[in-house]
């Protein structure tokens, strides 16, 4: 009897001490694989990064043949009917103005390029592009009459904000670094002579000795605006009667 | 000996199975652990002090453990790392303990020894 109780008691300890082992070297497991080194984050930093960018692929492609069916469209309603070529027009200048086509004509180029020889006394931020700096010569620009503009290849649409992430310029959340290439559709000379009137924003940027060129081009190719179009507030009133 | 049995037995399965503590339960896991260890080297001094009572024991095993896991979980909840104070009063108990249980192999071993000369004369 004394011996039954005795070896069930020992069993009892046996799996109550397995238990404890098995618990420590689980935990003990566990703890390795979650104190991972710096070095191991980074590497899973940049595998995130390379997932986002491939979803970021993906989703393009799908933009792109979204676009491709609305060419599609459209060249099926050019073969049914004639009646349709007034809207057609209607629509290329819809688009054309919404920058939702590769576009090109003459214009200039202008590339924008942080201080090279900033003076030390002074706070660095004085001697960056900002996107206000941006912001103005874009707005120069439009006042000037510039039909279509890009900013390091992204096309300015109605719904386009510029601003400034910490060192970067985000146009069309799309994030990008000094210099800055900002071509303009347009009047060549009329866009020249508006960035660099005395006292305009070239003169005034120069003054901090950020480097400004302005390049005259007789043909300057833009892309389409490459973001998505959708209006989730706007709901379009009683169109005119044609 | 059956302790370390099946301590062995147990470190060999959890390295061979594929089981995991998800990273925010590893806190109370190892509380509880430690919990643990201290019924166990608490049941060595008293089988060593011939009090040994497995009920104790087998209570003391589970129940601490629990109870510290508790605790650090109230701790969290209530923003006090209360996993500080297990992990003070486990860990001084476990040194204290095993301590003890020095004392009494070393006292034990000279008893011993002294017997033996004792006959040998």
């Amino acid at each position: 009897m004394i011996d039954k109780q005795k070896i069930t008691s020992k069993l009892y300890m046996l799996l109550v001490c397995a238990l404890l082992g098995f618990a420590v070297s689980v935990q003990l497991k566990s703890v390795q694989l979650n104190n991972t080194s710096p070095s191991a984050r980074y590497e899973e930093l940049q595998q995130m990064y390379m997932s986002e960018q491939k979803k970021n692929a993906s989703l393009q492609d799908q933009i792109n043949q979204m676009q491709s069916t609305i060419t599609n469209y459209r060249e099926s309603i050019e073969q049914t009917g004639t009646t349709y070529i007034g809207m057609e027009q209607d629509l290329l200048r819809a688009e054309n103005l919404a920058g939702l086509t590769d576009v090109y004509g003459p214009g200039v180029i202008v590339t924008l390029s942080d201080a090279k020889n900033a003076d030390p006394n002074m706070p660095a931020e004085y001697f960056i592009i900002h996107d206000s700096d941006m912001r103005s010569l874009v707005n120069e620009l439009l006042a000037a009459g510039a039909e279509a503009i890009s900013i390091n290849g992204e096309r300015v649409v109605s719904t386009t904000a510029i601003r400034c992430v910490g060192p970067v310029v985000i146009v069309n959340n799309t994030r990008s670094g000094a210099p800055f290439v900002i071509k303009a559709i347009g009047d060549s000379a009329a866009l020249e002579n508006a960035l660099t009137m005395p006292g305009g924003i070239v003169s005034e940027l120069r003054n901090w000795n950020i480097g400004v060129t302005i390049q005259k081009s007789d043909r300057i190719d833009m892309k389409a605006y490459s973001g998505s179009v959708t209006f989730k507030y706007v709901t379009t009133a009683k169109s005119k009667e044609n | 000996m059956w302790a370390v049995l099946g301590l062995l037995i147990g470190i060999f399965l959890g390295l061979i199975s594929g089981v995991q503590v998800p990273a925010n339960f590893s806190q109370y896991v190892a509380v509880a652990i430690l919990a643990s260890l201290d019924s166990v080297v608490g049941a060595c001094l008293s089988y060593l002090q011939k009090t040994f009572d497995s009920n104790i024991f087998f209570s003391g095993f589970f129940i601490n453990g629990l109870f510290a896991a508790i605790l650090t979980y109230i701790g969290n909840l209530l923003g006090v790392d209360l996993s500080l104070a297990a992990i003070i009063v486990f860990g001084t108990r476990i040194l204290s303990n095993s301590a003890a249980i020095r004392r009494i192999l070393v006292s034990n071993r000279k008893i011993r020894l002294k017997k033996n000369l004792d006959e040998e004369k």
